[in-house]
């Protein structure tokens, strides 16, 4: 039984629309299985944004290659995604020096209070008026300093939970840090697995720079999506060193969609 | 100056390219946490920051310390047990029966 020849059917959308209704499988504007790993990167020739690696990771994982350390990054992100540090407060209470210099003034102003006290006793005059000045006085004094030592309190629980929650999140960010890295390995890894055969499919193209240090961007990316596998069609945008889309997609090995609104 | 440290690769990215695109508000990069000047333009960006991030960014103010800023008895200690004391020697146990400030002292005293 031969394989039929890959179709290229028009799309009466713009590129993006035709790349967004590719992507979602609950866009009936392009009827198509869902895209699978290749999609992200190479979904759309030529590429708009293109990263070597990615595109060869993504290519690689098309064709089922997994990387040696997916085990690795499976375990630090399902740690990652685990972890759910407290947050720190936001508003860090602090003794102000405003409440010291209260104090001093209200402790300044007792004492005063209790030499004019002394002296009117000994001088035999009355100290009615005084006195209750001194205990207003007084308790102000000791209530400010009750207020003095709950903010004191206040400020250093607030200083340990931060504690708690940023330890909390510098933890975290080294997962981050884990899991990017082995991200970044895992896609050479995987890279390495393709670009023997992205090389040979480079060479095959109809262009003049067909190596990948000379090659555009554009001219990679076609060498890299005849290397995937695509679940779902290929939004060609244009047929790039091809002389129309039907010989693109033949070349391709893949059904491809080619919209027709800019 | 403003001291902003980052706790998320998020916070730490966002802090590197404020920090490259306002270079003139940035006294000191260090990885995922900058000293900023104390102006109105360093606050812009660390409110910026937080305002972005409101979890992973811790802010706070700080300013030199200066000789003033340290008492004289302290100093001294410090000075003391850099210079005198044994390579094990915990300031503990150098401070006993010298005319330095006991550690235990040292935690109540605010500069």
């Amino acid at each position: 039984m031969s394989r039929l020849p890959p179709l290229a059917v028009p799309v009466d959308l713009s590129p993006a629309a035709a790349v967004a209704a590719v992507r979602d499988p609950a866009d009936d504007r392009v009827c198509c299985t869902s895209p699978g790993p290749a999609h992200d990167d190479l979904g759309r020739l030529p590429p708009r944004e293109f990263d070597r690696r990615r595109a060869f990771a993504a290519a690689a994982r098309s064709l089922g290659e997994r990387p040696p350390n997916a085990d690795a990054l499976a375990d630090a992100r399902t740690a990652l995604a685990s972890l759910d540090p407290p947050a720190p407060g936001t508003d860090g209470r602090s003794v102000t020096s405003e409440d010291t210099r209260s104090i001093a003034e209200l402790r300044e102003h007792v004492a005063r209070l209790q030499g004019r006290l002394r002296e009117r006793r000994d001088r035999g005059l009355d100290t009615e008026g005084i006195e209750a000045e001194l205990r207003a006085a007084t308790r102000a004094l000791s209530e400010a300093e009750t207020r003095r030592i709950a903010s004191d309190e206040a400020a250093v629980r607030d200083r340990e939970r931060n504690r708690t929650a940023f330890d909390a999140r510098e933890r975290r960010l080294e997962l981050e840090d884990r899991v990017g890295n082995l991200e970044r390995a895992a896609r050479a890894a995987l890279a390495d697995r393709v670009r023997p055969a992205v090389e040979t499919a480079l060479e095959r193209l109809p262009c003049a720079d067909r190596t990948l240090e000379d090659a555009a961007d554009v001219t990679i990316g076609f060498a890299v999506a005849r290397v995937a596998r695509f679940d779902a069609p290929l939004v060609l945008a244009s047929p790039g060193p091809f002389p129309n889309v039907a010989a693109a997609a033949r070349w391709l090995r893949t059904d491809v969609c080619y919209p027709v609104r800019s | 100056m403003l001291l902003v440290v980052t706790y998320s690769r998020a916070a730490r990215t966002t802090l590197r390219n404020l920090c490259r695109g306002h270079e003139e508000a940035v006294v000191r990069r260090f990885g995922r946490a900058a000293l900023l000047e104390a102006t109105g333009r360093g606050a812009l960006l660390a409110w910026r920051l937080r305002e972005r991030h409101p979890a992973d960014v811790q802010l706070e103010r700080t300013r030199p310390l200066q000789v003033g800023d340290v008492p004289a008895d302290v100093r001294a200690g410090a000075e003391a047990y850099e210079r005198e004391a044994e390579e094990y020697t915990p300031y503990e146990k150098f401070a006993v029966g010298r005319d330095h400030p006991a550690p235990e002292t040292l935690a109540d005293r605010e500069l």
